[in-house]
């Protein structure tokens, strides 16, 4: 399974970063969320997969019933969920912001904007 | 510990400065030399205890992880550069009140001036190499500073830069020789150094020549030796008491002190004498014939100031009992007359209001008791008889006679000098008595100075006068330092001005006459040396080249890295990140490594697909709204693979996260117009992102072959109920063990909380007002 998803995982970089490389900042959004998932899915494979318990103890115990999956990866993630979510918030306000003002989302054209001394 | 006490006094008094400067402008001048004054005092009042012998000392550990230690020591050498560093200090801080008395900035002046004087004594009492080191850059530092005080003046910011790029460059070189000095020495303890064995160690160690070097570009830079002398007059744009405290007095001996204090280490060898001998004689005599060019009073002095040091710098080079006894006879002899010059040109300007030479004349009329200084100070340059320049002109010329340098050696001495005399003659002699005065101002409104500004030059006059004639009152503390430098043998000073019938005396009857010479002819001599621009060549020309070469540089690569286009910011990042893990995998691992694919479910290989064709669609769509759904359903996949692989919290949170995502989306893009933009085609942009994916996908391969790591995973599954008392393991590392991560983690969120809801109201806000 790891493997497939190891080429999955490729697959879906392999989007973000298309996306990032193009010029509207619409897709450069969407290009931040594909790298999200991507990178999130690298995380929870890259200590191996197990089709296992989820990492709970049960009333009582001291310690889970084996075979369970890895809690750190999850923690991990979990983290990064949130933390993508608080990016994207900002980085959408600011492309809303940017065309309100400049009136493009062509991040070529942004360039334009700039003052001769800065470009 | 006073030792430490007196070292740190000056970089406590910078503060105080500010506030006396605010209580009285007019009185802060003569208030705060009370400082330095009183820091000669008590270095005078060490002076018995130095010539018996028993050095006042301190060796506290500062970081000693490092070798670093705070370590003071003060021998007869460091406290003549002591009483020279406080004495001229108390004189300039005196003279700068009323100098820039009405001037901006002040406090800040006087702040850095001091920190400046600690920064010297440092260098001066530091027995640890690192600590000399700190200190020297603190005076390079504040040089910087001081010589660009008038920071609106193009002239002085480039003078500035010039001294900085110069001596600061000189500085690293001197750092890594110090680092390999006291790697080879086994000590960065300066006293140390000088162990029989430890000194064994260093000469004939394999390294001795790259630390020769190092050191000398640090000291050569520093003191301003041909070629890189080309900071010191371009200085002068400084206020003029700092011109004749750093860059007569005290800091550009920095680099004379620092070779001195390491000559018994590295001195004696073949390498030594050449370099330091050859390099002194050059910048001698080209100081000396560059000062005579000049017009500008301050420039005289300074490429006069320039020979001087590389007449000290020759001295060290022979290296002989005698030289060091010149040596360090001649830098306080220069210390007094070039300090009172200096200070001279400062009133001059003051008063009269120009500093070009040609420009006055018979100012001994105006300013009687500034003329009779400069007069006195002018002749003890010249090494008239019987002013202290005298005696140690004499000393110079002895110690070339019988060093190995010879007669060759004198006779290039005796031109130095004899142009100096004749520099001394315009500077000190011509704007006083002869010529008429056709400066801006009418002669009549030339006032004397104020008596702050004429005491400092009067009182290092009259000095240099009272020491010519009782020479003997100085030579305990000088021969202290010679003995500090060339030991015992050298430490038998004995000064007198009457030498009788030498060599020497005929040398010096030799200069003194060529100069006057030089002098009456000097209107030729003068349009001759103008006429060549010495001034432009060579090395300034090479100072200039490779400035404008780094900033044709600096220019070109910001523009191509510094493009502006983020599409090439992108590119670039992910070029590198591709390449390196290229690189990577082609040297450490070949192709992925063989084995069976894995068993896959059917369900698995169901959400796998969906999530793949929806992130497809997500990308090549060209309709927002297609492109929106398109992203949910990869997150809702993503959230599938974790409820399969025993991850039920990441399931839950992303859904919930990935429906946010995605009204936040529709919400802004609902009115948003996309128009299509003429964009490049995709095959240009889409090998780059295959590959990187594929590259990526391709390291991953390999990651999945490794067995997987467990410890971590039991430890948290073994304490997260006996310790945290919670069930639900991925909870726990959250709150508890990584709690801080998620401390960090709720910042983040409501930092960009913050940031949108600003966002948002600065956009409502400008609504309202169009």
């Amino acid at each position: 399974m790891e493997r497939y998803l190891a080429l999955s995982i490729g697959a879906l970089f392999t989007a973000g970063f298309y996306c990032l490389l193009r010029r509207s900042t619409v897709r450069l959004a969407l290009g931040i969320v594909l790298l999200g998932h991507a990178t999130n899915l690298l995380l929870f494979t890259v200590n191996g997969l197990q089709r296992a318990r989820p990492p709970l103890v049960p009333e009582g115990a001291e310690a889970p019933t084996p075979p369970f999956a890895d809690p750190l990866p999850q923690a991990f993630i979990l983290t990064a969920i949130v933390i993508t979510f608080g990016l994207l918030a900002l980085l959408l306000v600011l492309v809303h912001r940017t065309e309100q003002a400049v009136g493009t989302d062509d991040t070529q054209a942004l360039r334009a904007e700039l003052p001769d001394s800065e470009r | 510990m006073s030792l430490s006490l007196a070292f740190l006094t000056s970089f406590a008094a910078a503060p105080l400065s500010l506030l006396i400067t605010r209580l009285s402008r007019r009185w802060s001048g003569g208030v705060l030399a009370a400082v330095p004054a009183g820091l000669m005092l008590w270095f005078a009042s060490r002076a018995p205890a130095v010539l018996r012998g028993e050095l006042p000392a301190i060796d506290m550990p500062w970081v000693p992880e490092l070798g670093l230690a705070f370590a003071l020591r003060l021998d007869g050498l460091s406290l003549l550069m002591a009483l020279l560093i406080t004495g001229m200090g108390a004189l300039v801080f005196l003279y700068a009140g009323r100098y820039l008395g009405q001037r901006r900035h002040l406090s800040r002046f006087y702040a850095w001036l001091f920190l400046f004087m600690g920064g010297m004594l440092g260098i001066v009492l530091a027995d640890d190499a690192l600590l000399l080191f700190i200190c020297w850059e603190v005076t390079t530092f504040s040089s910087f500073i001081l010589i660009g005080f008038e920071h609106k003046e193009e002239e002085a910011r480039e003078a500035a830069q010039r001294a900085l790029l110069i001596t600061a460059l000189g500085g690293q070189a001197l750092l890594v020789g110090l680092v390999l000095l006291g790697d080879v020495a086994g000590t960065l303890s300066l006293s140390r150094m000088l162990e029989p064995e430890r000194v064994e160690q260093v000469r004939g160690g394999s390294r001795y020549l790259p630390i020769l070097l190092l050191v000398l570009a640090g000291t050569f830079t520093k003191s301003a030796q041909v070629p890189f002398h080309t900071w010191l007059p371009g200085a002068m744009t400084a206020p003029t008491p700092v011109s004749a405290y750093l860059h007569a007095a005290t800091m550009v001996k920095a680099g004379v002190y620092l070779l001195a204090r390491l000559s018994p280490l590295l001195g004696g060898t073949a390498a030594w004498e050449w370099l330091l001998t050859g390099v002194g004689a050059v910048t001698m005599v080209s100081g000396a014939l560059l000062a005579l060019g000049h017009t500008d009073f301050k420039r005289l002095l300074a490429y006069a100031t320039v020979s001087v040091l590389g007449a000290l710098v020759l001295l060290l080079g022979q290296g002989t009992a005698h030289a060091v006894q010149a040596m360090v006879v001649f830098l306080t002899v220069h210390a007094l007359y070039k300090g009172a010059l200096f200070l001279v040109a400062g009133v001059v300007d003051h008063e009269a209001g120009t500093r070009e030479l040609p420009e006055v004349g018979g100012l001994l009329r105006r300013l009687p008791i500034t003329g009779a200084a400069a007069g006195a100070a002018a002749l003890s340059m010249m090494g008239v008889p019987p002013l202290f320049g005298f005696v140690g002109k004499e000393l110079v010329y002895e110690a070339c006679l019988e060093g190995p340098g010879g007669w060759p050696l004198a006779l290039t001495a005796a031109l130095g000098f004899s142009l100096m005399v004749a520099a001394a003659l315009r500077a000190g002699v011509r704007p006083f008595v002869g010529g008429s005065f056709r400066a801006g101002k009418p002669e009549a409104q030339v006032h004397e100075a104020p008596s702050s500004m004429w005491a400092g030059p009067a009182l290092l006059a009259t000095a240099g006068l009272a020491l010519g004639l009782a020479p003997k009152a100085l030579q305990p503390l000088l021969g202290a330092a010679a003995a500090a430098i060339g030991g015992a043998e050298a430490g038998h000073l004995e000064l007198k001005l009457w030498h009788g019938l030498t060599p020497a005396l005929g040398l010096s009857a030799a200069s003194l006459a060529a100069g006057g010479a030089l002098f009456a002819a000097r209107a030729p001599v003068l349009r001759g040396l103008q006429a060549l621009h010495l001034e432009r060549w060579g090395p300034e020309r090479l100072y200039q080249a490779s400035l404008e070469g780094l900033k044709r540089l600096a220019h070109a690569q910001t523009r191509v890295l510094q493009s502006g286009s983020l599409r090439r910011y992108l590119a670039v990042t992910l070029s590198t990140l591709g390449g390196l893990l290229a690189l990577t995998l082609a040297l450490r691992l070949r192709a992925p490594p063989p084995g069976p694919p894995g068993e896959i479910l059917l369900h698995e290989a169901a959400v796998l697909v969906l999530m793949l064709g929806a992130a497809v669609l997500a990308v090549t769509t060209r309709s927002v709204l297609t492109s929106l759904m398109a992203l949910g359903a990869v997150g809702l996949a993503e959230a599938l693979l974790y409820a399969f692989f025993g991850a039920p919290d990441l399931a839950m949170t992303q859904v919930v996260v990935q429906t946010l995502t995605v009204i936040l989306f529709a919400l802004i893009f609902s009115r948003f117009p996309v128009e299509p933009h003429e964009e490049r085609p995709r095959w240009r942009d889409a090998p780059l992102a295959l590959a990187v994916g594929g590259l990526l996908s391709w390291a991953l391969l390999h990651v999945a072959a490794v067995p997987p790591h467990t410890r971590i995973a039991q430890f948290y599954a073994t304490h997260s109920v006996p310790e945290a008392h919670g069930l639900n393991i991925v909870n726990v590392i959250l709150v508890d063990f990584r709690a801080f991560d998620t401390l960090g983690e709720v910042t983040v969120l409501a930092t960009s909380g913050v940031g949108v809801y600003l966002l948002f109201r600065t956009g409502a806000r400008q609504r309202r007002r169009t």
